[in-house]
């Protein structure tokens, strides 16, 4: 079986996130009262604070997961890390490199069958941009090469997750040739995942974790995402379903026409294997 | 007269610091309690030990309801485990952590050295176990079968870590307690979880004695143990307490 691999200090979990900055991202999505840029920031920013949050021990926090972002269309033609210092970052160093800590309040159970308000700090580690065009294949390039590195050096971990998170088609060639690079890699555990989000500009209904080409409209953007994403391990098959996600066995890791329920659920289901598997 | 012997290991990577079960006794009194703080929580070591040294130092009566008693624990461990977090220095990091509260297990024992039966009362609240061994003849509580125990255990909660979060109450969960009387020469077996479900499965094969036999060189045994798949990789920790 794959996807199974206990995460540890000496076998941490690569992550890597693909953020499309191009100018219509600044386009509001549905069901948010933002852009998408916006959206997809804190939405991404909210999931490094729960790996974060994850491996916080009381004597400081552990390297389970190493992490990265890599942007793309910030200036047209541009992708690269947006973290400073390289692309991929143990999980302490982020936890220390904040670009601000803000003060957010959220209802929590109380413990007796109540809730109560409570403040908590929310680390905010880039910023929204919405600026150029969608060169995917270059950012692609990035996480392929860094995938490369990673599972040389980590030969027995849990395979490399990558999350792409985009509104429009690549503006620079054919995306699918680089993530089948990426699915010809491997760590004993398995394949790397591919997740691709594709963000709405329209109230149209989402498709979520389609199984087949046909339940695709006659979208040669849809398709060829549909292609770059992985088929879902049975694992994650099941986190959807916990969700109440009506979801098939060959289920692939994509959503098209996401809003912001189905971008946040895409996010926290992409990340729920490994979280997993901490030991 | 009882005579107690103790050991214990943080999992098999961790550093001692990182142990987060606990331990407590006081053999003149008759008290005991081990408590296993859950790893997804962070100052769960400081919350397994307040669950611990409140109840040994807080000998309940044995005559006080079950569900009283733990009541009473809970509220002066919370403010024990509140009080040993120094909130002013921890990083926003740890700090939202900690909010979250703390959770451990806890077992506690006591003994009446002063009636002649012995009669013990041992309150549990998740997975760590007590064996009672009379002879030959090892009784369990509160499994029966390693197959009982489930990756869930029921936990304690510290409550939530801010101020005013203290002053509520919480719920506890299910309280499981088993009454008794002790001989001479009986023997009494606290474990947390991992090494529990290690005796449970060879219940048949007089596991204390094995244990006992390595008396001198118990990490390596239980290392031992860990490394060939027998024992799931965790903190163990064991008290042994013998009637004389």
């Amino acid at each position: 079986m794959s996807y199974e691999a206990e995460i540890s200090r000496t076998n941490p979990s690569l992550v890597l996130f693909l953020i499309d900055q191009s100018k219509s991202m600044s386009h509001k999505l549905p069901g948010g009262e933002r852009s998408k840029a916006q959206e997809a920031s804190d939405a991404v920013n909210r999931q490094i604070g729960e790996f974060v949050l994850r491996c916080t021990k009381s004597d400081g926090i552990r390297d389970y997961f190493h992490i990265g972002i890599i942007g793309y269309g910030y200036v047209t033609g541009k992708a690269g890390s947006i973290l400073k210092g390289g692309t991929v970052h143990p999980i302490s160093s982020l936890a220390s490199s904040t670009l601000r800590v803000e003060k957010r309040q959220i209802k929590v159970a109380d413990g007796s069958g109540g809730t109560t308000d409570a403040e908590y700090d929310f680390g905010v580690w880039f910023d929204p941009v919405a600026n150029g065009d969608t060169p995917m294949c270059k950012a692609l390039a990035i996480a392929r090469d860094t995938i490369k590195d990673w599972t040389e050096q980590h030969s027995s971990s849990y395979p490399p997750i990558v999350i792409n998170i985009t509104d429009g088609q690549a503006t620079d060639g054919d995306p699918a040739k680089l993530t089948t690079e990426i699915f010809n890699m491997k760590t004993a555990d398995g394949v790397p995942l591919v997740w691709n989000c594709h963000l709405s500009s329209n109230p149209a209904v989402p498709i979520s974790f389609p199984a087949f080409e046909s339940e695709l409209p006659d979208d040669k953007y849809a398709r060829s995402l549909f292609t770059m994403s992985s088929e879902l391990p049975s694992q994650y098959v099941g986190y959807a379903r916990e969700m109440q996600i009506d979801i098939k066995d060959a289920a692939r890791a994509y959503v098209f026409n996401a809003q912001l329920e189905q971008l946040v659920q895409f996010i926290d289901i992409g990340t729920r294997g490994p979280q997993g598997q901490m030991q | 007269m009882l005579t107690v012997n103790e050991f214990h290991r943080s999992k098999t990577g961790n550093t001692s610091e990182e142990y987060e079960d606990a331990y407590a006794s006081d053999s003149t009194s008759g008290v005991f309690a081990v408590a296993d703080g859950a790893t997804e929580s962070s100052f769960s070591d400081v919350w397994a030990k307040a669950l611990v040294k409140t109840f040994v130092e807080n000998p309940p009566g044995f005559v006080t309801n079950d569900r009283d008693v733990m009541k009473g624990i809970l509220q002066l461990a919370r403010a024990q485990w509140y009080s040993s977090i120094d909130w002013t220095s921890l990083p926003w990091f740890q700090k939202n952590k900690a909010m979250l509260g703390s959770y451990s297990t806890l077992l506690g024992l006591q003994i009446d050295l002063l009636d002649e039966k012995r009669r013990f009362r041992c309150m549990t609240i998740g997975d760590s176990c007590m064996f009672h061994i009379t002879g030959e003849r090892m009784e369990s509580f509160p499994f029966s079968d390693s197959t009982d125990m489930s990756n869930t255990p029921r936990l304690m909660w510290s409550g939530r870590g801010f101020t005013g979060a203290q002053g509520k109450e919480v719920d506890i969960p299910g309280i499981e307690v088993k009454y008794g009387k002790l001989r001479v020469g009986d023997r009494i077996v606290l474990a947390t979880d991992a090494i529990a479900k290690w005796m449970l499965k060879h219940k048949a094969d007089k596991p204390w004695q094995e244990l006992l036999s390595h008396g001198g060189d118990f990490d390596s045994y239980v290392g031992g143990l860990i490394s060939s798949g027998q024992v799931k990789n965790d903190d163990v920790t064991l008290v042994f307490i013998t009637v004389t």
